[in-house]
């Protein structure tokens, strides 16, 4: 029997290249039509395959090679229709013969399927996890420049054995000023300080709950033996403390970073003072 | 650049018409959107992506060892690094998404690199080639399904650009689109694609060889010519319009001494 379906090799090939080639466009996009000829042949050559076990085996193989590839399953419907054509013609519509092209091509038909299905589950899933690390490594990125920022943004000074120096830039939502806080009595801990002076001569605004949070600072700060003095209030973040309402109590405020600094010496019983008095103190020690 | 799954990408819309399943919903929205009005879409795609195939096939055979692809998309089967899997390829894409696939299906290659960038600022996709390909810019670069995407001023600059990296002796291979757009018709398909994904430029040939300048022109045909499936375009594929997809090979012609 498949002797007899072997003389048949070369008409098959070409219909079922026909077939597969009429049929293109339900390929996806990664089958191109030049792959056509070689398909035809392989479906052809394990049709007429001796060994009926290693047929099916053959069948199943092509199927998984040709879901993975992207051939249509509308083109394999066809190539079908087209080897039947060829073989009940030659047979005389023999039920047996087309039984085995039928037999065959079921097995090709549902091993792509099966392919298929499981090829667009994994694409889905691949496609779920690639957004998902991209989505995460976005964080991290972001995480790290708001990081970077926020040690940019909130540089601690220790200026002077005890006194440390805090100057604001910018506008300072609740979200800053709580890190703003958090660094403040890291620092203060760590340095032993006596005084902080909190510069917001560049802050350009200021709202209720950054007041509040500025003397939550203050507090906490207390608590942690630290006094804490407020220098470089404009005018209009004055006006803006006045008009909110803001207590200010318990704050130290003053002018500007140099009025601070002098405060700070002066309370740790220090004193800038210009070199030549400080000469002349010690001449007369001398004398 | 922020990814937002609502938002339709036109790389994934792409691959949805080409059936596959890397896209997201927004994107088979879209798709579906788009292929209301322009039903050939999935033709004319398949076209552009079984000519990436075809390029690939010819480049690994003549040899070329140092292939850039711009605006790759999905490096799904056939994609230059299977057909040559001894050259160095740098694939490149704007969607961190289809990067982050393309890492993950790509593996471990040192062979093979697949960076975002954005092609309206070539230079550190020029700065990865220099260090994938160790310096060697006697490069095959492709640019496939993406003209019709830039403007003029961008595809020339882009054009200018790849030419001074370039050394001479490299190819390019590229689609675009032509379009008679002076019908009610055509100007409405456009602007129906330009709402649901993309702004679309069509040119003729005359147009595409100034644009490409200083490149050589070494041939031009419709993409379906190029694949021997003429009989596949059908008239309906046009949709009464007078439109073709073409291919273009160019050479950066060697200096004589």
């Amino acid at each position: 029997m498949n002797d007899d379906l072997l003389a048949l090799k070369p008409a098959l090939e070409q219909q079922l290249t026909a077939a597969l080639t009429r049929k293109s466009m339900s390929n996806r996009g990664s089958f191109p039509p030049f792959r056509i000829p070689e398909a035809a042949k392989s479906l052809v050559a394990g049709l007429l395959d001796n060994n009926a076990a290693a047929s099916v085996e053959a069948a199943r193989s092509l199927g998984r090679t040709f879901g993975q590839q992207g051939l249509g399953l509308a083109s394999l419907l066809d190539a079908q229709a087209a080897a039947i054509e060829i073989v009940a013609s030659r047979f005389d519509g023999a039920a047996q013969p087309i039984g085995i092209v039928s037999t065959y091509f079921t097995a090709v038909i549902d091993s792509l399927v099966t392919t298929e299905q499981a090829e667009s589950e994994n694409q889905r899933v691949q496609m779920e996890r690639a957004y998902r690390s991209t989505v995460e490594e976005q964080r991290e990125q972001q995480d790290h420049l708001r990081s970077t920022i926020r040690e940019l943004s909130t540089p601690i000074i220790p200026v002077y054995a005890g006194i440390l120096v805090l100057p604001l830039v910018g506008s300072i939502d609740s979200r800053r000023a709580t890190e703003v806080t958090e660094r403040l009595l890291e620092a203060i801990a760590e340095q032993q300080a006596e005084i902080v002076i909190i510069d917001i001569t560049g802050v350009s605004l200021i709202d209720t709950s950054t007041a509040n949070h500025l003397l939550m600072t203050t507090r906490a700060a207390n608590l942690l033996g630290s006094r804490v003095v407020l220098v470089g209030i404009g005018a209009e973040i004055a006006q803006t403390i006045v008009h909110l309402g803001v207590e200010l109590n318990g704050l130290i405020t003053l002018a500007d970073l140099q009025a601070g600094i002098a405060y700070a010496l002066e309370r740790l019983g220090l004193a800038i003072q210009p070199l030549q008095e400080q000469r002349r103190n010690a001449t007369s020690n001398w004398r | 650049m922020t990814i937002d799954t609502t938002k339709p990408s036109i790389g994934r819309i792409y691959d949805y018409v080409l059936g596959g399943h890397h896209n997201f919903e927004a994107d088979r929205i879209a798709a579906q959107k788009i292929l209301k009005v322009f039903p050939s879409y999935p033709t004319w795609a398949r076209l552009n992506r079984w000519f990436v195939q075809m390029v690939a096939e010819q480049w690994a055979g003549s040899g070329h060892n140092h292939i850039l692809d711009l605006g790759s998309g999905m490096p799904t089967q056939g994609h230059f690094h299977s057909a040559a899997p001894h050259a160095k390829v740098l694939y490149t894409d704007l969607d961190p998404v289809t990067v982050a696939y393309a890492h993950e299906v790509i593996g471990d290659n040192p062979l093979v690199s697949y960076i975002q960038a954005d092609l309206r600022d070539p230079a550190e996709i020029f700065d990865a080639a220099n260090q994938l390909f160790l310096g060697e810019r006697r490069a095959a670069i492709g640019f496939i399904g993406l003209a019709y995407f830039l403007d003029d001023e961008s595809l020339a600059q882009l054009a200018r650009m790849l030419y001074d990296w370039a050394a001479p002796g490299s190819v390019m291979a590229l689609s675009y689109a032509y379009m008679q757009i002076d019908t009610e018709q055509a100007r409405e398909r456009l602007e129906h694609f330009k709402r649901n994904s993309a702004q679309l430029f069509m040119r003729d040939e005359a147009q595409m060889r100034a644009l490409m300048a200083p490149w050589q022109v070494r041939e031009i045909k419709p993409l379906a010519s190029w694949l021997g499936v003429e009989h596949l375009v059908q008239e309906a594929d046009r949709e009464g319009l007078d439109a073709e997809m073409y291919g273009v090979m160019l050479v950066h012609e060697e200096v004589a001494s």
